[in-house]
């Protein structure tokens, strides 16, 4: 059952990654360099920041908790070879995390609904986890 | 684990506090100190630089480049929600100005 933040958490971002026009995608190109639908504050030169911190390498498994549309997680996927799995509540995003996957052809990475409380995954099933804004 | 997060700053009074809480986002409010939850969790070699600069930054150029872009936006997202993400950013610009929010980047490990 969501708790009273999660279901703010689902409605308010729900609200923003529904809304998706070519001007909303060249906003975020103009702001953050990227293209994945993101709305927070993670520009490309801190996604490279985040990669050079993780030290992945392919093939290696990444968390990427409270992914939104998919920004950091699977731009580190697609830079690194890494297979992310990118979670969060919103399922506005993660349909759009999932359609970016397809397109990039990140065929071992995945896009997961899913609370960080109670992440369904077992222990020791990644090498690395990255989020961005999700403690604050 | 590497992350950023957004922080209140350290040493606030209770109602510059309140004020940062209410310009951040929600979760802001946690009080814990990261390194400690960190260490509690098993990690460390625990490294944090200060990113507030480049926060500030990003959320300047969100107000400035939806401005820009106002008649668009206001079509596609409607009056509500565009003005909503603008006062955020206005707010949220002018607590990070005073000193009252920071933003950190996150690198450790685990053995």
């Amino acid at each position: 059952v969501p708790t009273k933040d999660e279901v703010d958490v689902i409605q308010r971002f729900g609200r923003r990654y529904s809304v998706w026009a070519p001007v909303t995608i060249e906003l975020e190109r103009a702001v953050l360099g990227s293209d994945y639908g993101a709305n927070g504050y993670t520009p490309l030169a801190q996604a490279e920041l985040l990669i050079n911190g993780l030290a992945l390498r392919a093939g290696e498994r990444l968390l990427d908790v409270g992914a939104g549309c998919g920004w950091p997680g699977l731009y580190i996927a697609n830079r690194t070879r890494c297979d992310a799995v990118v979670t969060d509540l919103p399922m506005e995003g993660m349909r759009r995390a999932r359609e970016r996957i397809r397109s990039d052809q990140l065929t071992s990475s995945s896009a997961v609904i899913s609370t960080a409380r109670h992440l369904p995954f077992r222990p020791e099933s990644f090498d690395a986890i990255v989020h961005a804004d999700v403690l604050c | 684990m590497t992350f950023l997060t957004i922080l209140t700053a350290p040493g606030l009074s209770r109602s510059h506090l309140r004020e940062a809480v209410r310009a951040g986002p929600p979760a802001v409010l946690a009080q814990r100190d990261h390194h400690a939850l960190l260490r509690s969790a098993g990690f460390h070699s625990i490294e944090e630089a200060d990113v507030t600069a480049g926060y500030l930054r990003t959320v300047r150029t969100w107000f400035d480049q939806a401005s820009a872009r106002e008649a668009q936006l206001r079509a596609v997202m409607g009056d509500a929600l565009f003005d909503d993400r603008q006062n955020d950013r206005h707010i949220q610009a002018a607590a990070i100005e005073r000193g009252l929010l920071r933003r950190s980047l996150f690198v450790a490990h685990v053995a």
